[in-house]
């Protein structure tokens, strides 16, 4: 119920700002925290296309693609073959600054999604992105089996059915984040189409953040590696010291 | 109850990590072992990556050699001066393993490495105590064949080595050279595999060098304890993998269950405890055979790419 309102609340506030960029989009949450018991999370994004302001022609019937890009990662595939009777890495490519996360979201249905005109016929697809992430010395066949293993894990995301309209102008986007995904900035971005065409453009953002003690550990073993490895040994030494106290026979 | 490891990077549940930790506190308490040889193996076939999990363990096998090596300490049932000895080597080659370990892992072996050291280690070691263990059962079998005393002496090359020093609580006068060595290649081992590597010093330490029965025990306790303390303390600030949640986790439940191993160990004769250790230790090598022989069911993998790698 505090959902359903929080979102017509936003609605309503989203209503006047279209009015001046044609689409709008904003997410229920701009803050998502990664803590000890994240398994994963729903994110909600909410947005409204505003006819006859910018390019956006009256009585039509609009279709959304929304895209969401994470921070970058780098990643590195390896394919095992069997080398001297053993199974052994014997191809590698890297992938500097690929997108730790990306979702693209329609309601256009998966056929009309390359139709769409350049430069966003090629965001909509994640050979692309592979490619460009690619270092020289990669392996390009290696490139299908990224994006199937990105897939897998849910960091790379194709919903073509992924928006629904509410009313002829208004639409929900909504995506799972999965527990793997990256910590940082989280760029969206929504496009009105009409007739094949793009007519509005409009972008938002959201933070995921790792909260609580996870992220400190993570940042102290970075920033002082020395004083956290003394940290981890003299624990070690005082669970074993008192272990032997505890239970001694 | 899921718990979120900050630098392994994925959620494990906790008790799942107290309980193998318990477990392997359970076995390393019941034959005398640190349990490294086993954990590591364990956390890598549950996901957890290979440079976490080999990093984090060298912390849990600080904590549960530190209240034997206490107890040595106090009883003064460790020679000193070797300990001194070992441990010096040992610090080099802790200091070899660590850099060796950075180096395959930019070149991207590191995983294979560890499967192959394990498979050969596990393998040849758990064959050998196996053989030994079920020859010494027949033995006690049949009664009337008397078992082969070996005379107490050490292997020759042992005696023409240099630098001879008297090592007084040992009762031995021997070169300071196989001792440094022993200790380097203990430390390389125990940094590259995540092991404490006791269940090979004791034998080398019998066998190769005669220390004798009453102090060897202490003494590799001390080793292991210095050099995996340092080996941990490498590891956080060269490869920055160790997961300090992590090897928490698995000190709390190997400290707890080594005393209940202990005092289950003391119902079970020598020789079925080692056959059936020598079990456990064979079946972790098949298992890593398997992974090496057996074409996965994807033979793509995906992990975090290293800056600076390649």
């Amino acid at each position: 119920m505090k959902r359903l309102a929080a979102a017509i609340g936003l609605q309503l506030l989203l209503m006047g700002v279209a009015t001046a960029q044609g689409i709008v989009v904003d997410t229920s949450d701009p803050l998502v925290s990664i803590n000890s018991t994240f398994i994963g999370e729903t994110i909600t994004l909410f947005g409204n296309i505003a006819p006859g302001t910018a390019s956006v022609p009256l009585d039509e019937s609009y279709d959304v693609v929304v895209l969401v890009e994470g921070p970058p990662t780098d990643r590195l595939v390896r394919a095992k073959e069997r080398s001297f009777g053993i199974m052994v890495d014997t191809r590698f490519s890297t992938y500097r600054d690929l997108p730790g996360f990306y979702a693209v979201l329609s309601s256009t249905g998966p056929r009309r999604l390359s139709e769409l005109p350049h430069p966003y016929d090629l965001k909509t697809g994640f050979e692309t992105l592979a490619a460009r992430a690619r270092l020289a010395l990669g392996d390009q066949e290696l490139d299908v089996e990224l994006i199937r293993l990105m897939k897998q894990q849910g960091l790379f995301l194709l919903d073509a059915r992924g928006i629904s309209f509410l009313s002829p102008t208004t639409f929900v986007a909504r995506f799972p984040l999965p527990s793997y995904a990256p910590s940082g900035l989280y760029v969206v971005e929504a496009l009105a189409i009409a007739d094949g065409d793009v007519v509005a453009v409009s972008s938002t953002s959201f933070t995921v953040r790792k909260e609580g003690s996870g992220r400190f550990i993570a940042a102290i073993a970075e920033s002082a590696p020395a004083a956290y490895g003394l940290v981890t040994v003299l624990m070690a030494l005082l669970t074993g010291w008192l272990g032997g106290i505890l239970f001694k026979r | 109850m899921p718990i979120y490891l900050p630098i392994a990077e994925l959620s494990v549940d906790l008790f799942f990590l107290i309980g193998i930790g318990a477990a392997i506190g359970f076995i390393s308490g019941l034959f005398g072992v640190g349990g490294g040889f086993l954990l590591t193996p364990l956390l890598l076939f549950s996901g957890v990556p290979a440079p976490v999990a080999v990093a984090s363990v060298t912390g849990q096998v600080v904590a549960s050699s530190t209240s034997g090596a206490i107890s040595y300490i106090r009883r003064d049932a460790l020679d000193l001066k070797l300990s001194a000895f070992l441990v010096a080597g040992g610090l080099f080659g802790s200091l070899a393993g660590v850099w060796i370990f950075g180096l395959l892992r930019a070149f991207g072996q590191l995983d294979l490495f560890i499967s192959l050291g394990y498979l050969t280690f596990l393998g040849a070691i758990g064959s050998l105590m196996m053989v030994e263990s079920v020859r010494s059962i027949l033995r006690s079998r049949a009664p009337s064949v008397p078992a082969p005393r070996r005379l107490p002496g050490q292997h020759p090359w042992v005696q023409v080595l240099p630098l001879r020093t008297r090592f007084r609580k040992s009762r031995l006068y021997i070169s300071v050279l196989p001792v440094l060595m022993i200790g380097f290649l203990i430390g390389i081992i125990g940094a590259l595999l995540g092991i404490g590597g006791g269940f090979i010093l004791v034998p080398a330490l019998v066998y190769l060098l005669r220390v004798p029965g009453n102090v060897v025990v202490g003494t590799s306790l001390l080793h292991l304890l210095a050099v995996m303390a340092t080996t941990c303390l490498l590891h956080a600030i060269q490869s920055q993998s160790v997961d300090i949640l992590l090897a928490f986790c698995l000190m709390v439940g190997s400290v707890a269950g080594a005393q209940f191993g202990a005092s289950a160990g003391q119902h079970l004769r020598g020789e079925q405890l080692r056959a059936l250790l020598a079990i456990i230790v064979l079946g972790v090598a098949f298992r890593f055979a398997l992974a090496l022989l057996v074409a996965p069911q994807d033979s793509y993998s995906m992990s975090a790419a290293l800056r600076g790698a390649m």
